[in-house]
């Protein structure tokens, strides 16, 4: 029988497309750890963080479910003890919904097309007390989404898609876990929103290996981790706006690097974002995050990729910086620019190079457009390479009168026309960078974090039908984002 | 019927968060060393759970750098996973998860 089921997995295996052919029936494995703690008192009122250049409304998070959406609605704990068998026990299209309480639970879902909501973002609490791995683990379901809930102390990741075609997740916390806050991976056709994410030593929130990525993340604040976002070999209409990004070491870190596929990082638009006091010495950090600390947008190796309209301030290194990231042990050679453009999956069967050496990752290409910088303290603007800075293509415009390493930026590289000046003028000492000794990190599992504030709550939880993540992202036009104020103190 | 060792080695790495190459074909009695090229934790779990108990490392002792190597004596397909990154979902590999054959 043993080597019946293991010829069986091995020929499943070998068929298997990794990112999209799940069935609907439950996983066989269960890793998931499943005791479900007392209910708690749902709250009546919610109050919201404040998200500059968000509209936000207090919305009052329902306690009764009458009327109930329809359709097949699986309640818990009132039908199902736990999440996760629910979640087994759903068919594709249904509706999960989970009253206020905690749970110790690491929910594996592999059912496509379902919704996963909490009747209570602040009291719906997935608990994983520091054991447990993912809150929320979607494995090859396509079309899932999970919404209005909080994910805490889970050893890896709070709400995590790997290998999907379509997701959403929406009015999301996600605060101290051991890897990312909300991650998606290797997935394409998504949407984050409302999220806040806290306490990460790498991001908070991040998506990254998909090429075109097909997703927006929206209307997030992240604070207090490593990396306020970053995403590794990610892009191809991948958006980041009307977001805050603040206490973090570095703030929006798009970044390229072959210790994951799919590379390079490109055609990434930031837009339309605060970015603020990224220099936090006090939180958990993986090694780039301390590499990158004090800096508030910084594509480390990316390229293609598009900065615009965002107000980024009081960062001790950059405000925008475009620097190379340096890979002392790489898994494979630089891609040829005629291959940036390639999507993630014919990337994948490229064969691999492994060099004798480290390589160097140069940000190239990259549009930095009507941006308001102040205090950054080193320059708002930093471009540097330890080659030749003046053949990246990088180009900078109508960022009012931002300081800058080289100095004069924009005479130097405008967009869409033939600069102009002495790139050596003002050029910024990268390899002094490396050298530079930073605040260490400190353990995820006791950082010293904000308390946890009650967060907006999706509208009509109780009884919005259920809507999974067949029709994501949101279409957005750019053009309507506005350099967003500064927050109120 | 299982080989001696050979003393020919084939490497795995764990990067975030794919095993490359996915699938190795190797022949009795070759060790086979994964090693951790990522930035995130991993582990290399079999799926089969006996063999769970003969080969494998776990996330403590495979973090980013670290190595780990096992000779495969006894041919075979052998299935594995990193648990927080994958899994067999209805017999398919979903996710960061690697296959060896083993040869006679």
């Amino acid at each position: 029988m043993k080597r019946y089921l293991i010829a069986l997995l091995a020929v499943g295996f070998a068929l298997a497309s990794c990112s999209s052919d799940a069935k609907s029936s439950p996983a066989s494995e269960g890793s998931a750890a499943t005791v479900v703690a007392t209910s708690v008192a749902a709250s009546t009122t919610a109050a919201t963080t404040t998200m500059p250049g968000v509209s936000t409304t207090s919305v009052a998070p329902a306690t009764t479910v009458r009327p109930g959406p329809v359709g097949d609605v699986l309640n818990v704990p009132a039908d199902y003890p736990t999440i996760q068998k629910a979640v087994d026990s759903a068919k594709p299209g249904a509706l999960i919904l989970i009253s206020p309480g905690t749970y110790h639970e690491a929910v594996n879902v592999t059912t496509d097309n379902l919704t996963i909501r909490g009747l209570d973002r602040n009291t719906v609490i997935l608990d994983g007390q520091l054991k447990l791995d993912n809150g929320v683990r979607v494995l090859g379901a396509k079309g899932v989404t999970v919404e209005n809930m909080t994910a805490t102390n889970y050893t890896s990741n709070g709400f995590f898609w790997t290998g999907v075609t379509g997701y959403h997740g929406s009015y999301l916390t996600a605060y101290r876990t051991g890897d990312y806050g909300v991650y998606a991976f290797d997935s394409s056709k998504g949407q984050l929103d409302h999220v806040y994410a806290a306490g990460s030593p790498d991001a908070g929130v991040y998506i990254g290996e998909c090429f075109p990525c097909d997703a927006v993340i929206d209307r997030i604040v992240s604070e207090h981790n490593g990396l306020g976002y970053s995403g590794t070999n990610s892009g191809g209409n991948l958006l980041v706006i009307n977001s805050v990004f603040r206490f973090n070491r570095a703030g929006i870190v798009p970044n390229s690097g072959s210790y994951e596929l799919c590379y390079p990082e490109r055609q990434t638009t930031i837009v339309g974002n605060v970015v603020y006091s990224n220099n936090q010495a006090d939180t958990p950090a993986i090694d780039v995050a301390l590499l990158a600390m004090g800096n508030g947008i910084i594509p480390a190796g990316g390229v293609l990729n598009v900065i615009e309209r965002n107000r980024v301030y009081d960062h001790d290194k950059g405000g925008i910086s475009l620097v190379p990231f340096l890979e002392n042990d790489p898994n494979d050679a630089l891609p040829d620019p005629s291959t940036w453009t390639t999507s993630c999956a014919e990337s994948k069967t490229r064969p691999v190079t492994e060099p004798a050496g480290p390589i160097l990752w140069d940000s190239q290409q990259n549009r930095v457009i009507g941006n308001v910088l102040e205090n950054n303290r080193v320059a708002d603007i930093l471009v540097a390479s330890l080659g030749d800075v003046s053949t990246l293509g990088n180009c900078f415009a109508d960022n009012g009168a931002a300081s800058s390493f080289p100095k004069n930026i924009e005479k130097l590289a405008p967009c869409d026309a033939k600069g102009s000046g002495d790139w050596n003028d003002g050029k910024y000492d990268i390899a002094s960078w490396l050298s530079e000794v930073h605040p260490p990190s400190v353990d995820w599992q006791t950082a010293t974090l904000p308390p946890l504030q009650p967060q907006e709550q999706m509208p009509d939880a109780a009884t919005a039908p259920a809507h999974p993540a067949t029709n994501v992202p949101e279409v957005v036009n750019l053009d309507d984002i506005k350099v967003p104020d500064k927050p109120v103190s | 019927m299982t080989a001696a060792a050979n003393g020919k080695t084939t490497t795995i790495r764990a990067i975030d968060n794919n095993f490359v190459a996915q699938n190795v074909t190797v022949q009795a009695g070759t060790n086979v060393q994964w090693s951790n090229r990522g930035r995130n934790d991993h582990d290399v779990v079999p799926v089969d759970a006996t063999g769970a108990a003969a080969w494998g490392v776990s996330l403590k002792d495979f973090q980013p750098g670290a190595t780990y190597s096992h000779v495969f004596t006894t041919p075979g397909s052998y299935v594995y996973i990193c648990t927080i990154h994958g899994s067999i979902v209805n017999g398919k590999g979903v996710g960061m998860v690697g296959l060896i054959t083993v040869t006679t």
